[in-house]
């Protein structure tokens, strides 16, 4: 679990204010933010290069630079971008291995979990794409085989395949009991895989709840073949419909609930959808950007 | 939550890296780049040819172990340092310090790695010139009854130190600067600047004894070693390696890596 207990740092621009929020075991944190809004700067305390002026961040309670060998407890990828380009992929790899002990069956292992294929690692790093990068990067965070990712805007650079890809990855290694914090300034990005978001805008924590929550009550928008008895059966259990013409009814319900009033009162429904806020239109109204639309 | 943080101790399965393994890793960067290598290679082609050059061409006589071998290690003070800056700068420079400081947090223990990495490099390099040099020295003509190879074991021991010394130097400048261009450009002309300083005003020419390194080193090859000789040879090392080292080092571990 990752614990970050009113961190602050003061830092020019870039510096955070009291940021505080838990990334529990088995899920997928979402560290959205506009770029400069301070995400790098908390994923940097808490992996121990920066040192905050008050607060803590720890992972399992431990300060990470005091972790015996990070690298088996941590996977950390903080920019794709900072490999030495004279060096070639499989070296980058070995290097950070060597570090952590582990051996050249799990350097294997890794460049075929991120996909990185014979050719490619024996290539100077200064050759790559930065999908090619995010990859080598990804594999480097892996090596460890830790139960704990933090991923500096990892989706970065890779195409729509790719970002599949890493989705499917991450859900995976959170599925089976990992705690991955990914950071972003694209609300897509995590939108689809995070199970809690924590948004930060110009170093303060605006938002930390699930992407349900985020997107507020905003009701159920249901549509039926017969739309007045859909609303007799609403009404008779308590909601208060209001027919918005075209066959379409409103209700302060989730779709869950009004789903279960149709089954019981047997009206066929032809749609169904919280209607909700748009969960960008809360990310921005949250980081102060303006409305998108 | 609490139960959880509670709940949570996972095992410590992994020790701390070892120092060894962090030096050979340090070695190995050093090694395992187009560019490294090439200034390695280079280091040991300028060796060659200058022991070759120093025994073959010039005066035909005169020619010592001692002063080919003085002649073969300038090669080696003039670039050999240069591997030892960037074995510090190129973590800025190529940005892999964020790599390396996240993978090894107790940075003390990088920069003593890396510090025994220039020592084992100054130490392979130190010997490849006092072979390089006795090489050229049996192939120079000699003056008939001559003692060519005079005081040899002195002058091989005191170059492979001094070698060592100015990787030393070197790399504290890396250090310190924490930037290739400007360290490489402190280390050429700052300890020559000073020599010339001291060696010709007279008033500084205790400077020059004491923390001059040039000569107060150089006496470290010469066969008649005395304590003050060894002194002078600590005290320049302490002003120009020890110093260096130790603010660059506090100074690096209290700094934001990004």
């Amino acid at each position: 679990m990752i614990q970050f207990r009113h961190v602050t740092k003061s830092f020019g621009a870039v510096g955070v204010r009291d940021v505080s929020f838990i990334c529990p075991p088995g899920t997928v944190t979402g560290f959205l933010g506009p770029n400069g809004a301070g995400k790098s700067t908390s994923l940097r305390v808490l992996c121990g290069l920066i040192r905050p002026d008050s607060g803590s961040a720890t992972i399992d309670g431990v300060a990470y630079a005091q972790l015996p060998q990070p690298g088996r407890r941590v996977g950390v990828m903080l920019d794709a971008t900072a490999m030495h380009p004279g060096r070639t992929g499989r070296e980058t790899l070995i290097l950070a291995a060597q570090v952590l002990d582990v051996g050249d069956a799990r350097v294997a292992q890794v460049l075929d979990v991120v996909g990185l294929d014979r050719a490619a690692i024996g290539r100077h790093a200064g050759t790559y794409s930065l999908g090619m990068r995010q990859r080598l990067a990804l594999g480097l965070a892996l090596l460890g085989d830790p139960g704990v990712l933090v991923l500096d805007e990892p989706a970065n650079g890779l195409d729509p395949q790719g970002i599949r890809w890493m989705r499917t990855l991450l859900r995976e290694y959170a599925d089976r009991g990992g705690t991955v914090l990914l950071s972003s300034h694209l609300l897509p990005e995590v939108e689809a895989i995070a199970d809690h978001l924590v948004v930060i805008d110009q170093g303060t924590i605006v938002a930390d709840a699930t992407p349900q929550e985020l997107q507020g009550a905003g009701g159920t928008s249901v549509r039926a073949l017969d739309p007045s008895a859909l609303t007799a059966a609403l009404v008779a259990s308590g909601y208060q419909p209001t027919e918005a013409g075209n066959g379409l009814v409103r209700v302060q319900a989730t779709t869950e609930q009004v789903g279960r009033v149709a089954a019981a009162a047997s009206v066929v429904l032809t749609e169904l959808r919280p209607i909700g806020h748009d969960l960008e239109q809360v990310f921005f109204e949250l980081t102060g950007h303006g409305a998108s639309a | 939550m609490t139960t959880l943080y509670a709940a949570d101790p996972t095992p410590m399965v992994a020790r701390p890296t070892p120092l060894r393994r962090l030096t050979r890793i340090e070695l190995r960067k050093a090694t395992d780049t187009r560019s490294g290598r090439l200034l390695l290679a280079a280091t040991a082609a300028l060796a060659v040819a200058i022991a070759l050059g120093a025994a073959l061409a010039g005066k035909r006589s005169g020619h010592t172990y001692a002063s080919i071998t003085d002649a073969t290690s300038t090669a080696v003070f003039l670039l050999l340092p240069v591997v030892g800056i960037l074995l510090i700068t190129a973590e800025w420079s190529q940005r892999t310090a964020l790599t390396t400081f996240t993978l090894v947090p107790r940075r003390g223990r990088v920069v003593a790695a890396k510090l025994a990495a220039a020592v084992v490099l100054g130490l392979l390099a130190g010997v490849v010139v006092i072979a390089v040099a006795a090489a050229a020295t049996s192939l120079a003509s000699h003056q008939p009854g001559s003692d060519v190879w005079h005081a040899s074991a002195h002058v091989a021991v005191g170059t492979v130190l001094v070698v060592i010394l100015n990787m030393l130097l070197g790399t504290g400048f890396g250090l310190l600067f924490r930037n290739g261009p400007l360290a490489i450009v402190i280390n050429f002309t700052l300890p020559t600047a000073w020599s010339i300083l001291v060696t010709n005003v007279h008033a500084l020419h205790a400077a020059r004894d004491w923390v001059d390194t040039s000569t107060a080193w150089h006496r470290l090859t010469e066969a008649h070693l005395s304590a003050t000789t060894i002194g002078q040879a600590i005290v320049a090392a302490s002003v120009w390696v020890a110093v260096p080292i130790a603010i660059g080092t506090a100074r690096l571990r209290r700094r934001s890596i990004s």
